[in-house]
C-alpha cells in the first residue's frame, strides 16, 4: 500500500471504530436504563397493587363489620317483633330481602378479601371461589392441583389468586365457555398455572391494538409483579389458554 | 495467502449461528424462520463465493443476486417481528427491487460488484433496526440483555452501517491500490465475524414461544 494509501486506510479504521464504540456505547447505557425502567416500572406496579389490596381489605372489613353486623342487628330487631297477622307477610318479605343482603355482603366481602386464602391457602380460597360462582357455572370449571403450597409467600398467593379470579371472570362473563380447566403444577423451578377454556376466544393482535382489555390488563400486571412468563393462545372461535410460569422464590426451589 | 485464509475463517464464523439454528430448530419460535433463513443461506452464499472463486476467480454474481435475497427475507422478518409496519416494509421491498434491478441490470451487470443496492439496503435495515431497538426500549417489560430480537437489531446496526460506510469507496471507485480495497474489506470480515458471533448468541436466546406482552 502507499503511504497515503495506509493513512487514509487508518482514518477509515479510525472512523469504524469510532461507530463501533458509539453504538457500543448506545447498546451498553440502552441496557442500564431500560433496566433501570424496568425496576421503576415493578416498584410502580407493586406499590399500586399493595394500596389497592390494602383498600379492598378495609373495604371487605367495613363491608363484613360494619355493614354486616347493622344488617344482622335489623334482622334480629325483626325476629324480636311481636307477632302480628296484620304486617306478617311484609315483616316475613324484610327477612329474605335482608337474609339476601346480608349472603351479597359476604359474598362481596369474600370477593374483595378472601380470608380463605388467608387461614386455609390458595387452593382453598379458589375452590371457595369456584363454590360462589352464580348459577351453574361452578360446575363449568375444572380444578386440577398438584403443589406443596408450604413456602410460597402470601404476597405470591394473593396475586395468583388475583390471575386465576381475573382469568374466570373473563372466561363467564365475555367468552360464554362452557368448560373452564385450571391446573396448578410444579415445573423445574417453577409454578405452572395453566387456565383453558372452550369459549369464543379472540383476535390478540386486535385486543393490543384497541388498547382494550382492563381484565387482561390487571393480568398481565400481576404476571409481572410475580416476574411470571404470561403464554396465551388464543384466536376468534378458538377458545382461550393461558400458561404462566411463575418463579419460585430461590429458597422454595 | 495468509490474508485470504484469514478473510475465509471470519466470514465462514457464520457457521457457528448456522449449526445452532439446526440445533435448536424445534425450539425456536416460528417469527424467528426468515433470520434463520438468512443465516442458512450466508453459509451456503460463504461457501459458494469460495468455490467459485477458487474455480472461475470471482464470486460477483452470487453475492449481487445474495444481498437481494437476504434484504427481502430481512424484510419478511421485521414483518414477523412487527405487523404493523407492514406498509412501510413493502413500500421498501418494492423500491429495492426496483434499485437493484437498475443496479444490476441496466446501470450495470451482475458481473460487477455494484454498491448502489448495497448501500441502499444497508440504510434500509439499520432504519428498521433503529425503530425496533426504540419500540422494545419503551415497550419490554423483561431484560433486553437476552431478548433476542435487541441483539440481533444491535448486530445490524454495527454491519449494515459499517457496511454502507464503506461501500461510499467503491461506488465512487476512488483510484486506490488493490491492497487498500483488500485491507478494507478484510476489515469488514472482522465487523462481521464479531456481527456472527452475536447472531450466534442472539439464536441461543431465542424463545420457543412467545410471551403476551401488552402496552404499558
Amino acid at each position: 500500500m502507499h503511504p497515503e494509501e495506509t493513512r487514509i486506510y487508518i482514518a477509515v479504521l479510525t472512523a469504524g471504530c469510532i461507530l463501533g464504540i458509539l453504538i457500543i456505547f448506545l447498546f451498553v447505557t440502552i441496557i442500564r436504563y431500560h433496566r433501570r425502567k424496568v425496576a421503576l416500572y415493578l416498584e410502580k406496579i407493586l406499590a399500586d397493587t399493595q394500596l389497592m389490596e390494602q383498600d379492598r381489605a378495609r373495604i371487605a372489613s367495613d363491608l363484613h363489620d360494619d355493614l354486616g353486623s347493622s344488617l344482622s342487628a335489623i334482622r334480629l330487631q325483626l325476629d324480636l317483633l311481636p307477632e302480628d297477622s296484620r304486617y306478617i307477610q311484609t315483616v316475613t318479605a324484610a327477612r329474605r330481602t335482608i337474609d339476601d343482603a346480608i349472603g351479597k355482603v359476604k359474598q362481596i366481602s369474600k370477593n374483595m378479601m378472601p380470608i380463605t386464602l388467608k387461614e386455609q391457602g390458595l387452593k382453598e380460597a379458589v375452590v371457595e371461589y369456584i363454590s360462589m360462582l352464580p348459577g351453574n357455572n361452578k360446575g363449568k370449571v375444572q380444578l386440577e392441583w398438584n403443589i406443596h403450597e408450604q413456602g410460597i409467600p402470601q404476597n405470591h398467593k394473593i396475586h395468583i389468586y388475583r390471575i386465576i379470579q381475573e382469568v374466570l371472570t373473563n372466561a363467564l362473563k365475555h367468552a360464554q365457555a362452557g368448560v373452564i380447566a385450571i391446573q396448578m403444577h410444579h415445573r423445574n423451578n417453577m409454578l405452572e398455572l395453566s387456565i383453558t377454556d372452550n369459549g369464543v376466544g379472540f383476535d390478540k393482535r386486535v385486543l393490543k391494538r384497541s388498547r382494550k382489555g382492563l381484565g387482561l390488563r390487571n393480568i398481565t400486571t400481576r404476571a409481572d409483579i410475580l416476574k411470571a412468563a404470561v403464554y396465551l393462545n388464543t384466536a376468534p372461535g378458538k377458545g382461550v389458554s393461558y400458561q404462566f410460569l411463575i418463579p419460585l422464590p430461590p429458597l422454595l426451589q | 495467502m495468509p490474508g485470504y485464509t484469514i478473510d475465509i475463517i471470519l466470514n465462514h464464523s457464520i457457521t457457528i449461528a448456522a449449526v445452532i439454528g439446526v440445533v435448536r430448530f424445534r425450539k425456536i419460535h416460528k417469527d424467528f424462520y426468515p433470520f434463520l433463513l438468512i443465516v442458512w443461506l450466508a453459509f451456503i452464499n460463504e461457501s459458494l463465493s469460495l468455490a467459485l472463486i477458487y474455480t472461475i476467480g470471482s464470486n460477483t454474481v452470487n453475492a449481487n443476486i445474495y444481498v437481494l435475497a437476504e434484504y427481502l427475507l430481512l424484510m419478511y422478518q421485521f414483518y414477523r417481528w412487527d405487523g404493523s409496519t407492514a406498509k412501510q416494509l413493502c413500500f421498501f421491498a418494492v423500491l429495492g427491487i426496483v434499485i437493484w434491478a437498475g443496479d444490476n441490470m441496466i446501470f450495470h451487470t451482475l458481473q460487477e460488484n455494484n454498491s448502489v443496492f448495497r448501500i441502499f439496503y444497508s440504510f434500509v435495515i439499520v432504519f428498521f433496526s433503529i425503530d425496533r431497538i426504540n419500540s422494545l426500549i419503551v415497550w419490554e417489560k423483561k431484560s433486553l440483555q437476552k431478548n433476542a430480537v435487541f441483539l440481533l437489531c444491535i448486530a445490524f446496526l454495527l454491519y449494515y452501517g459499517y457496511k454502507a460506510f464503506l461501500e461510499v469507496f467503491n461506488m465512487f471507485n476512488l483510484p486506490f491500490s488493490y491492497p487498500f480495497y483488500r485491507s478494507l474489506w478484510l476489515s469488514l470480515s472482522v465487523v462481521n465475524c464479531f456481527v456472527n458471533i452475536i447472531y450466534a448468541s442472539a439464536i441461543l436466546c431465542i424463545p420457543k414461544k412467545q410471551e403476551f406482552i401488552l402496552l404499558y
